[in-house]
């Protein structure tokens, strides 16, 4: 089993292990910890379409960067992604839902490691790592087209 | 800020038609995490809908009709709905939820 597939497994372990009154602190390391399960999981299948040693991929992955991946994933929409010569290019449905899920983890992946004004539940959590496993089975069935390795290209360079 | 804002009449429409397991959503205009406009909807599940795996569908049919029915499907920011059950509400009092 690799650090995505344990990454999603801790995240449900943390959710539940309390029982029914799960701490906020656990609560939050979840959420945050889904996140980067999906983050992990296509920045590994980026990095893993180069040849090059373990370390040299693992510097591979480094180069994404958070804030250009909420960007372009944003653009990944049912409008189209405009690729660099802005000719519009449409984007697969798989492909629409594991963006948007992207940016809505990557979103409440902050608030969970820095606002500490909000309060979380086990219902909020478990609707999150729900959202993260539909984003995996999404991955699975895309991952071989073309414009999923668009995707990633573009999260990595900006566009 | 964002322009042509979805009404909070056309919200309570969609909760209205996914009740009992929607009891209300409360639409909120913030800034998501980069400090660029976001829509955050605090939605508020009867317990029993809160449960896995009903919670799954019926988040999902919530997703959905924001996107389709609000039109912010294609739009350029983040539209997140977030998921409480009543009980959970009532334990953790929070005013953006009511």
């Amino acid at each position: 089993m690799g650090l995505t597939e344990d990454l999603l497994r801790q995240a449900e372990h943390l959710i539940i292990y309390e029982g029914t009154k799960s701490s906020q602190a656990s609560l939050r390391r979840a959420v945050s910890t889904a996140y980067y399960a999906l983050f992990h999981r296509l920045t590994e299948d980026a990095a893993g379409r180069w040849p090059g040693t373990a370390e040299a991929r693992t510097s591979f992955e480094r180069g994404f960067k958070h804030g250009i991946m909420r960007g372009v994933s944003l653009e990944f929409g049912p409008t189209g992604w405009k690729d660099r010569r802005g000719n519009r290019q449409s984007v697969p449905l798989p492909l629409q839902r594991v963006a948007k899920s992207f940016a809505t983890l990557q979103d409440e992946r902050h608030s969970a490691d820095y606002d500490n004004s909000r309060s979380w539940s086990a219902t909020d959590a478990n609707e999150i790592l729900d959202l993260t496993r539909q984003a995996f089975r999404e991955w699975d069935l895309i991952r071989e087209d073309p414009m999923a390795g668009n995707y990633l290209i573009a999260m990595l360079l900006g566009k | 800020m964002i322009l042509n804002l979805p009404k909070q009449e056309q919200v309570d429409q969609i909760a209205g038609s996914l009740a009992p397991d929607v009891v209300r959503i409360r639409m909120r205009e913030g800034l998501d995490w980069s400090d660029h406009d976001a829509l955050y909807f605090y939605v508020i599940l009867s317990d029993e809908a809160s449960r896995v795996p009903r919670l799954h569908q019926i988040a999902n049919e919530v997703r959905q009709k924001i996107d389709q029915e609000l039109g912010l499907g294609s739009r350029n920011f983040l539209a997140n709905p977030r998921f409480r059950s009543e009980t959970e509400q009532r334990e953790l009092k929070e005013p953006l939820w009511d």
